[in-house]
């Protein structure tokens, strides 16, 4: 799964390759299926998680793999409140400290983008997980998405993936880079166009013959969800726009919120096929959601297994580190 | 720079139709590049010299070495004026002649660039580390957020 022992770190989705990204799932799947049977497997390590951002899921989720792996999580933070970043200390800094305090594999969540490469820059010893930075990247969400679809599609190839919502500040849906290694699969992007998929990003897929395409006007979603396998919802990052307050940010606010939004009615219109599969990162953001409560009431709505599948994969990626399983095969 | 400017040196560098202005910019990063590395060999300035070429012009001599092709220096005088014409002397002679421009290294490591991602952790606490895509349009990717721009300097020095 990484390819030499000099660099475990887990910074972006692009260092991994299409066979990492399966010895990946191979891992994670046997991990899920016997978890009692890794219990001790990283005893003595430990983490540190230091979250310069708010975060529910991938704070608890990465502590929470660590001790079902044997390992200790208590070093770090999950807020600056309190803490000597509010002092103006440096991140580099930080990283240096808790290298010294014996941190193993250090979690990272910082709001400036690049801070998990510059981070690998810094420490030597410790592998550096990219918790997500600032609007780049957010691979281990990535990773556990991927695993999340082929258990419940058994396959990562020809599927037909829909990204609706907030494209252009989730980070989330670069979930269509590790999805383009695979055969076959196409994509299509409903968002408004003020948060629509990054033009980066469309460069990277015709630059490799993937298929996509793109609409803005809500109408079509029926028609787009009737063709899919997937479609995986973006909540607005408000908190990455344009400030309240600003021209941009208002019109903001008052064009893009509740202009995708993903109902039951939506799915009922559309008769969508067996195995159609509602994917969102959470959180949903209940005061303008992107995929309404009446979705659950559907069969179709796999956002909490995501979730929990969140604890697997970071089983996985942590115990990948640590271990050469794949070589020993 | 007149012929006798040239055959001042030795052994040595200069750098040459620097644009009025740039020549202390760019003596200093020399400075700050080869003093930082314990070694003192003078580097003299030249400001407002009169040019066939460019009217006005700086230029900058350093005396008793080489820098070397794709160094930090010479990629960060690429950025802050492409084509300065850089001219390397041995006893007395000019041996080699080429721009900033081809003398760029394969990476820059450098805080004269502002990321164009302007959250970028380089443009707060790291120090810029640019790999080159394109020497003649000083095209660049950032190391650490992987955006791609054309590099500009930053007015700093």
């Amino acid at each position: 799964m990484f390819r030499g022992k000099d660099n475990r770190h887990v910074v972006s989705i692009h260092d991994f390759s299409k066979d990492d990204i399966l010895d990946f799932v191979d891992i994670t799947q046997r991990i899920k299926e016997n978890h009692a049977g890794y219990s001790a497997a990283l005893k003595g390590k430990r983490m540190a998680r230091l979250f310069y951002s708010a975060s529910t899921r991938t704070f608890e989720t990465h502590g929470e793999a660590m001790r079902r792996l044997g390992g200790q999580a208590e070093l770090g933070f999950r807020s600056t409140e309190g803490t000597s970043a509010k002092k103006g200390e440096s991140l580099a800094s930080t990283l240096r400290m808790y290298q010294r305090y014996g941190a193993d594999v250090i979690v990272l969540r910082h709001p400036r983008d690049g801070s998990a490469r510059y981070a690998t820059d810094i420490v030597n010893g410790p592998w550096i997980i990219n918790g997500g930075d600032g609007n780049n990247e957010h691979p281990t969400q990535n990773m556990m998405d991927i695993f999340t679809i082929n258990e419940k599609q058994g396959r990562l190839d020809g599927l037909t993936v829909i990204f609706f919502g907030d494209l252009r500040y989730g980070r989330t849906t670069r979930l269509v880079y590790p999805l383009s290694l695979f055969d076959g699969n196409r994509f299509v992007f409903l968002a408004h166009p003020a948060v629509s998929m990054p033009e980066h990003v469309k460069e990277y897929l015709r630059n490799r013959n993937v298929e996509f395409d793109e609409f803005r006007d809500p109408k079509i979603f029926p028609d787009l969800v009737h063709e899919a396998d997937i479609a995986y919802g973006s909540r607005n990052q408000e908190e990455r726009w344009p400030r309240e307050g600003t021209t941009e940010g208002d019109l903001m606010r008052r064009e893009v919120i509740n202009s995708v939004v993903l109902t039951k009615a939506v799915i009922k219109r559309a008769c969508p096929r067996e195995n159609f599969m509602v994917m969102h990162p959470l959180p949903r953001d209940m005061r303008a959601p992107c995929i309404t409560d009446d979705v659950k009431e559907t069969p179709y709505c796999w956002y909490d297994e995501q979730a929990e599948n969140g604890v697997y994969a970071r089983m996985g990626i942590l115990y990948s580190q640590f271990h050469d399983w794949w070589l020993d095969e | 720079m007149s012929d006798k400017a040239v055959r001042a040196i030795r052994f040595g560098m200069v750098l040459d139709h620097i644009r009025p202005g740039l020549g202390a910019v760019i003596s200093n990063v020399i400075k700050n590049r080869v003093w930082s590395e314990g070694v003192t060999h003078p580097v003299y300035t030249g400001e407002g010299v009169s040019s066939s070429r460019m009217s006005r012009k700086d230029f900058v001599k350093l005396d008793g070495m080489h820098l070397e092709l794709g160094s930090d220096a010479l990629s960060e005088i690429a950025v802050i004026q492409p084509d300065v014409t850089v001219n390397w002397i041995e006893n007395g002679e000019r041996t080699q002649k080429r721009t900033a421009r081809e003398c760029i290294g394969d990476e820059i490591h450098t805080d004269l660039i502002e990321c164009g991602n302007p959250n970028c952790i380089a443009n707060y606490e790291a120090h810029g580390v640019y790999e080159v895509l394109d020497r003649e349009s000083l095209r660049v990717r950032c190391r650490y957020c992987g955006t791609e721009f054309k590099a500009k300097y930053n007015g700093r020095l």
